[in-house]
């Protein structure tokens, strides 16, 4: 009998704080949205994180870009060489780009560069206590701390998609053409007709900026939620990595059922 | 000092990303990306154009002589056609009769022009000037629908004969 009654309280147990840890995310999530005014308030600190998420991760992503990019100029033209239509590999690259590999691509490495930085950094302020005493000073940690890291990850994310799609159709561009002899006007002309700016290219930013919010809530959840020690704060980062990944493709399904179907 | 070269930075990126943004649009879905070299411009008129676009190469013996310029709908001599500006490499000289036709890479790819040289060697077709023998593109529908047309024909002709003589 007592065995049973263990197992129902550890339920229940289990049930509470997993509600109160929602409830406590949800709050976060509200707070953040709300401090929408950091961008006024607060604009050097936004700045000093834009220069950090944006300019640092510039790199990975416009390498990574043209490597995809021309992978995936390669794989469709063998594909679509077989039933002689080849002309279309502009316009696969671009649309699978534009839809749906940017986006995903770019919040996922993203995550991966800029995401664990902000889980360890903040994880750590939590660790040295650095959080409490600006409580104790009157300054709020999601005006000071959290905001400006959530609003520039959305910023940024939806400029660093654009930038990865242009570089990955040029990455197509030069294997597909210059490589394998595609015929340049058709490549470029198949694509032009093809791509529809507003359905497309759009939507796909609109993705890219819910993913880049996504992503930052996480990253600011993780590291506010850390063990205050040098463990705790590693799996923080493990946590926001693996949670980001799942999280992004399970948005990104979503999104894509309401946008393009 | 730190904080003004934080600016820059940020100053440089968001420049980069508006116009990788804009770069992006351009290219993927508007007109960027590609430009006609130098070349002069031929008008060819088709009765139908199938699914021929713009910067469409134009071949001449298999080998790639110039581009699609534009299309368009013209009324000629009291006739609807498309007009398609076709533009030709510099220092080639096509004879005024040559022949223009809408044609397809493959069974499935893209459709492209390919002029066959004329005989009259001596009067070259000038810039703006029309090509007037041409043959529209080949539209796989109007095919199978003719095919089954003439097999509906057969077999009703078949029927009439095998069937017995009225007496």
């Amino acid at each position: 009998m007592s065995v049973f009654i263990n197992g129902l309280a550890q339920l229940g147990g289990s049930v509470r704080s997993s509600i109160s840890t929602l409830g406590f995310a949800m709050r976060m999530l509200g707070a953040l949205f709300a401090n929408v005014r950091v961008w006024w308030t607060r604009t050097r600190l936004v700045f000093q994180q834009i220069h950090f998420l944006g300019n640092y991760s510039l790199v990975i992503m416009l390498v990574s870009a043209a490597f995809i990019g021309a992978v995936l100029g390669l794989q469709s033209y063998y594909t679509l060489s077989r039933v002689g239509s080849e002309s279309m590999v502009g316009l696969l690259v671009a649309l699978s780009l534009v839809r749906e590999l940017a986006p995903v691509v770019v919040a996922i490495l993203f995550a991966g560069r800029a995401g664990t930085s902000m889980t360890a950094e903040i994880g750590l302020m939590k660790a040295g206590e650095q959080l409490a005493a600006m409580e104790m000073m009157g300054v709020d940690p999601v005006n000071r701390v959290f905001s400006p890291r959530f609003w520039a990850a959305g910023f940024v994310v939806p400029m660093l998609t654009g930038l990865f799609a242009l570089v990955g159709v040029y990455g197509g561009y030069v294997v597909a053409v210059w490589w394998l002899g595609v015929d340049e006007g058709a490549f470029w002309s198949m694509m032009q007709d093809g791509v529809n700016v507003r359905d497309d290219v759009v939507n796909g930013l609109i993705k890219s900026a819910v993913f880049g919010l996504a992503v930052s809530f996480l990253a600011v959840y993780e590291g506010a939620q850390a063990h205050p020690t040098p463990e705790g704060v590693a799996q923080a980062t493990t946590r926001t990595v693996v949670k980001s990944a799942l999280l992004v493709l399970g948005l990104d399904f979503i999104l894509t059922a309401l946008m393009f179907s | 000092m730190q904080q003004k070269k934080i600016d820059i930075w940020v100053g440089l990126f968001v420049l980069l990303g508006v116009m990788g943004l804009i770069a992006l649009a351009l290219v993927v879905g508007g007109k960027g990306g590609w430009s006609t070299k130098g070349g002069y411009p031929v008008l060819v008129n088709f009765q139908n154009i199938g699914t021929l676009k713009e910067r469409a190469p134009v071949k001449m013996s298999g080998v790639v002589v110039g581009r699609v310029g534009g299309i368009e709908l013209k009324d000629v001599n009291g006739e609807y056609k498309a007009q398609v500006t076709l533009i030709l490499d510099n220092g080639l000289k096509v004879p005024k009769d040559s022949g223009a036709s809408v044609n397809t890479a493959g069974l499935l790819g893209a459709q492209f022009i390919s002029l066959t040289q004329g005989a009259d060697v001596e009067h070259p077709v000038a810039a703006g000037e029309t090509l007037d023998n041409t043959q529209s593109a080949m539209v796989l529908e109007d095919l199978i629908t003719q095919f089954g047309i003439n097999k509906a024909e057969t077999a009703s002709k078949a029927d009439a004969v095998d069937a017995p003589p009225v007496k």
